[in-house]
């Protein structure tokens, strides 16, 4: 019995995390909410039930966004006893329904998968809007001068071979400039892939692997303030595992205050919230707090906008059903508000939204659009140093 | 038996669970009492479903449990019984109707109290049956508890709040009582048995709730107290300054340690007010508070005091905390739950407080003052039966204490199992023994086969 299994006896059936969880708000079935699947890992534990495939389905269908641990009044670890339960069933786990799409995640997932995907997008729809894209490569190995008086050295996290990073130049750029203009040297080191969908999909020795590499990179940078990512719950959850001071782009901008000036964004953005952003690093309310300073532009939250959007872990292609139930929710209150277009806080969030035919936008995109339409001079030039 | 599920899946398809790793998670409560896996799980879409398993039930001699959030505390929804069904209403979430003139809503038993309340406040109406448990309670368990809560000590407990329930009784016969209106006088009030009936005597599929309208200002305080009978002092003179609060909450000590306050007695007094009595109302409550404690926080709206309040609301996670931190995940924490006259509340903090010196228990308290009711939460070392006995004893006390007071052995988390026996000392100390005989023959009128729910309530 290890110590990840001594958080399952702490539930006392009290059923606060049962709203909290999508698989079960999309169900309505004990077994797919948080309450259950502790419930069915301890009977396991105990003896009382083998780790048959009815059991794991329900296992499996857990989305991973740890919404339930935040609900919790006893604290209970949930991820802690997953990831265990995870290790110690992974084959049988696996075969639920992750074995029929590991090996094209795993294929698709490096370099040269990824420059394929771009011409084959539209055979895998799924991943069509993450393979769409400006190539990040241009800024991968640089160092970015700080504009004004600088203030610190970060690096920022950018795994080129990654599905979620490959095609996000844009969103690279816009990051670079605000940290630079914020008095920040930007050092842009070859990363690779976090771990995260490795370890979520019970490939642990990859996503160790990926860990020690990427410690390497940063081992070779010299003095680093922080590892910075822009607006990516997932990876920084993930990086939050080896580093110590891992940070979403607004975290960093709120701890030291934003540099002016901000323009207008005349733009009604309804906001989902990432939920490893949420439960795990905690940065949401960093991002609202200063999107808020950004004249004219309006952000409403999605009356669920704490509600995983069920876009990580391949879910809507091992969960099809549950996802749609998921985003039909999503849909509905997109179209109540009627928004310019969708805030995101992930790339497997924006993966997911982007069915819905709004545009969807990040917060650093936002950020970068306010200062640039704010006309600062010299806030486009990137210094390389 | 396997005939018997045959019957089952032809009523309920794939909304029959029978995979025993399934079945165990519907044979246990927020209470921590486990009890026997149910023969089958089901999940009724509409009442038709209800009656037909109803009637399989009585062809078969099954036995049938209803629950829905299973949130009890009391022992209300496990059964140590064979042959049992356990039907869940956890599908059965619909609000068919709202009417903002007649401030009626129509719901399905399985709709959670709080997602209720999300879609009435639309409307500008609520339905003020609120336990601290709301975001899991379902409607249709808090009526088959009897439930109560933070509001109580305005508006009362679920009993209040119900004007019509279409039920399925142990006959298999669909039942409608209660009216759409208030005022209802058609015979015998059948509907007031069901409320707090905890599944015993029928199924409810169909609930008309009244409603009240949302408050249109509210304000509120938050005090802290040296000692707790300054904090009861002040709840004694509020009720005698003819203050009526909708929300009267308090924490002992030890609980504002677990959830960082500072070091004292809090008590939270919420009241709804007409636009422009704000003031008013405020210098009232201050009045009566400051010279006995000291007020540490003003709220002038319902958002506000909600923040205030917050503190309270971790009531429960901050006990939990406590005993796991005492025993790690050994640890058991039981709840209690009694009412005594608010002119006895101090008698009663005081009675508990020995009380537990006695047993050398763990404790902590809060609840709802307002009304009377307090929430002594003790915890043990589940492995060691000799403090479990001590916990158990203790709770004993507790329950004859509140005979003695004038007051109730149990508030809010009704008989289940665990209060049999204190509800006869009860019913004896009443002189009103036949009470406990009444209540089986009337079991027996609704449920002649002894289909729901069995061993609740009384034997």
């Amino acid at each position: 019995m290890t110590a990840a299994y001594d958080e399952v006896y702490k539930c006392v059936h009290c059923g606060f995390c049962l709203p909290t969880c999508p698989t079960y708000l999309a169900t309505g079935v004990e077994g797919m909410s948080p309450r259950g699947r502790l419930y069915l890992i301890r009977a396991v534990l105990e003896g009382r039930a083998r780790p048959t495939k009815d059991l794991l389905e329900y296992l499996d269908a857990c989305v991973y966004c740890l919404r339930c641990e935040t609900a919790c009044p006893s604290g209970v670890k949930y991820g802690a006893v997953y990831e265990q339960f995870f290790k110690e069933h992974r084959k049988e786990l696996q075969s639920i329904t992750y074995s029929r799409y590991l090996p094209l995640f795993n294929a698709l997932n490096t370099g040269p998968g990824l420059a394929l995907a771009r011409v084959g997008g539209s055979l895998v729809k799924e991943l069509g809007a993450l393979v769409a894209g400006r190539d990040v490569r241009m800024y991968v190995g640089k160092e970015f001068k700080a504009k004004g008086e600088r203030v610190g050295r970060v690096a920022l996290f950018v795994a080129p071979d990654c599905v979620a990073w490959r095609y996000k130049g844009k969103m690279v750029e816009a990051a670079i400039r605000v940290l630079t203009w914020n008095g920040y040297d930007v050092v842009v080191p070859r990363f690779r892939c976090c771990g995260a969908p490795y370890r979520h999909s019970g490939q642990f020795e990859k996503s160790e692997e990926l860990a020690k590499y990427n410690k390497a990179v940063v081992g070779q940078l010299g003095r680093i303030d922080y590892v910075v990512v822009a607006n990516s719950g997932g990876c920084q959850a993930e990086l939050m595992r080896y580093f110590d001071n891992v940070v979403d782009v607004f975290q960093l901008l709120a701890k030291n205050g934003v540099r002016e000036r901000l323009g207008p964004v005349k733009l009604r953005l309804a906001l989902q919230h990432s939920c490893h952003l949420m439960n795990v690093a905690k940065a949401h309310t960093h991002i609202v707090a200063l999107l808020s300073k950004v004249p004219e532009l309006k952000v409403v939250p999605l009356p669920s906008a704490d509600v995983c959007c069920g876009g990580g872990a391949l879910y809507p292609m091992r969960h099809r059903d549950i996802a749609n139930k998921i985003l039909e929710v999503k849909r509905r209150e997109v179209f109540e508000i009627k928004p310019d277009g969708i805030l995101v806080e992930s790339p497997a969030c924006l993966q997911q939204l982007s069915k819905l035919g709004v545009p969807v936008y990040t917060p650093i995109e936002i950020l970068d659009l306010s200062y640039k339409n704010a006309n600062n001079l010299k806030y486009l030039d990137l210094e390389i140093g | 038996m396997k005939t018997v599920l045959k019957e089952l899946e032809s009523i309920f398809g794939d909304r029959l669970y029978t995979e025993p790793q399934i079945l165990a998670l519907y044979s246990r409560e927020a209470s921590s009492e486990s009890g026997r896996l149910p023969l089958a799980v089901v999940y009724p879409a509409n009442p038709d479903e209800v009656v037909e398993l109803v009637k399989t039930a009585i062809k078969n001699r099954l036995k049938i449990v209803p629950l829905a959030s299973s949130t009890s505390l009391s022992g209300n929804t496990v059964t140590k019984e064979e042959g049992v069904v356990a039907v869940s209403f956890e599908k059965m979430v619909k609000v068919l109707e709202i009417s903002d003139v007649d401030w009626y809503a129509r719901v399905q038993p399985g709709i959670r109290v709080d997602e209720l309340n999300l879609e009435l406040s639309k409307y500008g109406l609520q339905w003020p049956v609120d336990p601290a448990s709301a975001r899991a309670a379902s409607v249709g368990g808090v009526i088959a508890n009897g439930g109560g809560g933070v509001k109580g000590a305005r508006y009362g407990p679920a009993s209040h709040w119900v004007l019509a329930l279409e039920a399925v009784i142990g006959t298999g016969d669909v039942i409608r009582v209660g009216c759409s209106t208030v005022k209802c006088r058609e015979g015998y009030n059948l509907m007031q048995l069901f409320i707090g009936s905890e599944g015993t005597l029928g199924i409810v599929t169909e609930a008309t709730l009244r409603l009240a309208p949302l408050p249109q200002s509210f304000v509120g305080v938050m005090s802290r107290f040296q000692d707790v009978m300054p904090l009861v002092d002040a709840v004694i003179e509020v009720r005698r300054s003819r203050i009526w609060p909708t929300v009267a909450e308090f924490v002992d000590r030890e609980v504002a340690k677990l959830v960082g306050l500072g070091e004292g007695y809090y008590l939270w007094l919420g009241c709804e007010v007409t636009p422009g009595g704000e003031k008013n109302m405020l210098n009232a409550l201050s009045n009566v508070l400051s010279s006995r404690g000291e007020i540490i926080a003003v709220a002038s709206s319902l958002g506000e005091f909600n923040k205030l309040l917050e503190p309270r609301r971790r009531l429960y996670s901050a006990q939990l905390n406590a005993a796991f931190e005492d025993y790690g995940t050994d640890a058991f924490l039981y709840i209690e739950d009694i009412a005594v006259p608010i002119s006895k509340l101090g008698e009663a903090v005081k009675a508990i407080e020995t009380l537990a010196r006695k047993y050398r228990i763990k404790y902590a308290m809060g609840g709802h003052i307002g009304d009377g009711n307090l929430h002594p939460a003790a915890w043990a070392r589940r492995s060691d039966e000799e403090e479990m006995s001590r916990v158990r004893q203790f709770y004993l006390e507790v329950g004859r204490l509140a005979i003695k007071l004038g007051g109730t052995i149990s508030a809010e988390h009704g008989i289940g199992t665990h209060k049999k026996a204190l509800l006869r000392e009860a019913a004896t100390a009443k002189g009103s023994d036949v009470v406990l005989k009444l209540m089986k023959e009337l079991k027996r009128v609704f449920d002649p086969y002894g289909v729901f729910n069995p061993g609740k309530i009384v034997d």
